[in-house]
């Protein structure tokens, strides 16, 4: 567990929107921790040791070992979201889940589809139905993303859960029969969205 | 042109407050998105100019989203009137977009194209304009 990325952060004793806006100013980020039985507090962040942790390859879904300033207790957390802002999308706001090592957490894990697919070659149109798939696992086993090379995919055909790669001990929460993307000629995109809506029937 | 096909009320009143967007300023549909740097009224004639311009130029490959729609009212007085006798009719329709919204929003395209594309539209629109991407490149 040593390689757990270390993030300090700052006790906030005034909440409230203008003490948030003067942290902001500050160069700090307002932050708040909650879950797993405790109380949620707030605390502030540097904006730069979130860039890292979201750059980095396990992106919003690192496990964080979080340290109060001055003190040596530390928490293992998770980015539960991120608020950033609309125009300049400087980070605002930043929410850590505490999470337990021992037990299994749900995160949303991005679908990044690589490779130029056979369809679409012969003149097909991809549509992704889903961006992001949910998974359940323990906090060691999380991944950043869920890459498909999709360069096989022929024209008519369904990309499924079924067909992702399977991670140790990762279970995705929708079953596999659920689409994540179709390749359907051009000018026929009805057919793609009516699976869509088929889907959420099922659900 | 994009209008709405019943209202409740003909003619609405100007109500300018603009804002940073604080709903439809992230991608929903697409990979790629057209954000609006600044507030303003986008009319349907831009709207649809923008959506030819950007369709044109992915040669009717991929899929476009229009993240917007023109549901205001404008209304003008006929020229040479004097002030007066009532509110002007109905000219043309706008859509009020804040700052951080997502107007278009495109799939089914390399990046390339859809930032080319993009940026022909932009120039239809009377507002700055940045282009998104789901996986964090922007411009």
């Amino acid at each position: 567990m040593s390689n757990i990325t270390e993030v300090v952060v700052q006790s906030r004793e005034k909440l409230g929107t203008g003490h948030s806006r003067r942290l902001r100013h500050a160069g700090m980020v307002p932050s708040v921790v909650y879950g797993k039985d405790g109380d949620s507090v707030p605390v502030s962040v540097e904006p730069k040791a979130i860039g890292k942790i979201i750059q980095s390859e396990t992106g919003m879904n690192t496990v964080l070992n979080l340290r109060l300033a001055g003190t040596e207790e530390t928490r293992h957390v998770m980015i539960k979201s991120l608020d950033r802002h609309p125009v300049t999308d400087r980070l605002m706001h930043v929410d850590f889940l505490r999470i337990d090592m021992d037990k299994k957490v749900r995160a949303v894990i991005p679908v990044e589809l690589s490779g130029f697919a056979e369809g679409v070659k012969l003149g097909g149109h991809l549509t992704i139905v889903r961006h992001k798939l949910e998974i359940e696992c323990l906090p060691s086993n999380l991944i950043g993303v869920i890459k498909v090379d999709i360069s096989d995919l022929g024209l008519n055909s369904t990309l499924r859960i079924g067909d992702l790669p399977q991670f140790e001990g990762v279970e995705y929460i929708l079953g596999p029969k659920r689409t994540v993307a179709t390749l359907r000629m051009a000018g026929t995109e009805t057919t793609a969205e009516a699976e869509a809506e088929e889907d959420e029937d099922e659900e | 042109m994009l209008m709405p096909n019943r209202t409740k009320y003909r003619k609405v009143q100007k109500k300018v407050k603009f804002k940073a967007a604080t709903r439809g300023a992230t991608l929903s549909f697409g990979e790629y998105g057209l954000k609006a740097l600044e507030s303003g009224w986008i009319t349907s004639r831009q709207i649809e100019a923008a959506r030819i311009a950007m369709t044109r130029h992915v040669k009717r490959g991929g899929k476009v989203w229009i993240r917007m729609f023109p549901d205001k009212p404008i209304t003008i007085k006929p020229a040479e009137t004097r002030m007066g006798k009532g509110k002007g009719s109905v000219d043309h329709w706008v859509c009020v977009v804040h700052a951080g919204r997502i107007m278009f929003e495109m799939e089914g395209v390399n990046p390339e194209l859809a930032r080319e594309a993009f940026a022909i539209a932009a120039q239809k629109l009377p507002i700055k304009c940045k282009f998104v991407s789901r996986h964090g490149g922007e411009e």
